[in-house]
């Protein structure tokens, strides 16, 4: 008994060394349940002019209560299909059905946008991605995209929220960025972003915002941001570095924002099980 | 689809994506600097280079107005006299298209002169494509020329002035210097070589003060990673057009004009700053 105690003392230390960071495990509100009603998906394509010659799958989630009468919340999804899907990381269209049906965030509608990408005028070739230019530059680009294009093809169908509290953005790496970068161009479109492991790193410029945020008069944007501390450290830069200095930027110029920083890499669990506790604080009233 | 896409955004950010987050430790060899090279029995003073797909490195010469071949062993030879270049461009049989004052000129392999195919246009760079056609840059026009050799051409307005150009390795995208270094744009290449979808999709880094910025130079590697000559050095951008790193200038404060891949084994970056020459070996090759 003497020699197995510090043994198992040992084994225990040694194990948790062992087991790696990112060992999260979705919750409850991430697991279909049958009781729930289920939103309905619908898959289109869309050609942008703004982004010239890209295309991209759009996928918009409708939840069962949306009864087209009231005007539901509106949150857009950049790198939509990884979001969408069931059995991803954030598995977002089970935690809509879950969190709506419980009445712990607004009727909300999601569209799930892909990044475009420039087809080859040859089939046998490949696509170029669009999808670095898109989210990484810090521009008006991608919000007038998503207010001449993609707003106007979803208010053609659906009975949508028109005031920026009422409409989220959503993204994950370089996805995260762009969803800051777009509410903080139109505020007056986007008044909530969430971002998991945001890239605020200098990939096209985006390590810009900490030093504007602290310089410019607040904006009514509502923040979440979520990063690992084994998240990226490479020539773009450090990333929990720069989600760091994002928060203190929010926090010193008093923005309703939470940085929640795990110990993961670059990548959505972390993100994805904590996404049902994400949704209810950037939704709350 | 969508697992593989959720994978797909993970590979791009990191260090195992295709050719991309490559920091400038993974480009230069160590210890290896920029040399001005003195190439023998020559003037010394080049007006534009371009470069073949054998590795050989073709050079107009200022002063004797002759186009010079410089193999990857070193044997320089005159391919064409009486020749002012201030543009060249290699097509795949080895003819040479020249923009020379306010005409473009082309010599197929093993002529010794080349002939006007095009009069009254000033263009400033040029570059083929393997349907044997070539784009010229013409930025007092804002516009880019689609011509052959026989010199029917096809003017494309394009609303900015551009004054470099190059092609990706599949020839799917053109990419355009821009004359005041905000961009490097990009445009679709259709089946017929009609460019299309034009956007700024890469944002060359400007200095921070003193010279302004402008993209006189481009030119790109096997991986399609894009080498831009600017004012505040060769700048390296990977395929989505996210910037790698800057190589400091040959010759500071001078900068480079024309960049050009050639030699043996294609790893050799040639610079040419004022009229001079240097090279500078790096651990990718050229296209």
């Amino acid at each position: 008994m003497k020699r197995f105690l510090p043994c198992a003392c040992f084994l225990a230390l040694f194990c948790n060394f062992l087991i790696a960071a990112d060992d999260y495990v979705l919750g409850i509100d991430s697991q279909p349940n049958p009781n729930t009603p289920k939103g309905k998906i619908e898959k289109s394509e869309w050609k942008s002019n703004i982004f010239p010659g890209t295309v991209r799958e759009m996928l918009v989630y409708v939840p069962a209560q949306y009864d087209g009468k009231t005007p539901a919340a509106l949150m857009i999804f950049q790198d939509g299909g990884s979001y969408a899907s069931e059995k991803g990381q954030f598995r977002a269209t089970v935690v809509f059905d879950n969190l709506i049906h419980k009445k712990e965030m607004p009727v909300t509608i999601g569209v799930f946008l892909n990044p475009g990408t420039i087809p080859a005028s040859n089939p046998k070739e490949k696509g170029r991605s669009n999808r670095s230019f898109e989210y990484d530059t810090p521009s008006d680009q991608y919000a007038t995209f998503l207010e001449k294009e993609i707003l106007p093809e979803i208010e053609k169908k659906y009975n949508v929220r028109k005031d920026p509290a009422g409409r989220a953005l959503c993204g994950i790496s370089s996805g995260g960025i762009c969803a800051f970068t777009a509410a903080w161009e139109r505020p007056d479109l986007f008044g909530k972003v969430l971002s998991h492991v945001g890239s605020f790193t200098n990939i096209r410029g985006g390590d810009v915002y900490p030093g504007m945020i602290r310089k410019t008069e607040k904006k009514s944007i509502r923040i979440f941001l979520q990063d690992g501390s084994n998240d990226l450290d490479n020539l773009h830069g450090h990333w929990p570095l720069a989600n760091r200095s994002m928060a203190a930027a929010l926090k010193f110029a008093k923005y309703d924002f939470v940085y929640v920083e795990g110990d993961g890499g670059h990548n959505g669990k972390h993100g994805g099980v904590i996404l049902p506790e994400s949704l209810r604080w950037l939704w709350r009233e | 689809m969508n697992r593989s896409l959720a994978c797909f955004f993970l590979l791009v950010s990191t260090t195992l994506g295709y050719s991309q987050d490559i920091p400038l430790s993974q480009i230069l060899v160590p210890a290896e600097n920029w040399k001005k090279t003195t190439l023998s029995n020559l003037s010394g003073e080049f007006s534009a280079i371009a470069s073949a797909s054998q590795g050989s490195l073709f050079l107009a010469d200022a002063k004797t107005k002759s186009v010079l071949k410089l193999d990857s062993n070193g044997k320089i030879t005159e391919v064409l006299a009486d020749a002012p270049a201030k543009a060249l461009a290699l097509d795949t049989q080895g003819g040479i298209y020249l923009a020379s004052g306010s005409n473009i000129l082309y010599a197929a392999l093993g002529n010794t002169k080349a002939a006007v195919i095009i009069e009254g246009l000033d263009c400033i760079a040029l570059c083929t494509l393997n349907q044997d056609k070539c784009y010229a840059a013409v930025p007092t026009e804002k516009a880019i020329y689609l011509f052959d050799k026989a010199g029917a051409k096809k003017k494309i307005n394009i609303d900015d002035a551009v004054i470099s150009l190059t092609v990706s390795n599949d020839e799917t995208t053109l990419f355009a210097g821009s004359a005041d270094g905000r961009s490097v744009f990009t445009f679709r290449i259709e089946q017929n070589g009609d460019i299309t979808a034009k956007d700024r999709y890469v944002a060359p880094r400007k200095p921070l003060a003193g010279v302004s910025g402008s993209v006189p130079g481009m030119t790109m590697d096997k991986a399609n990673r894009i080498y831009a000559a600017t004012s505040l050095g060769v700048q390296v951008f990977d395929p989505t057009g996210r910037l790698c790193g800057v190589l400091l200038q040959p010759n500071s404060p001078l900068f480079a004009s024309s960049i050009a891949f050639a030699g043996t084994d294609k790893n050799t970056l040639y610079a040419l700053v004022g009229q001079k020459l240097y090279t500078r070996k790096i651990l990718f090759t050229g296209k």
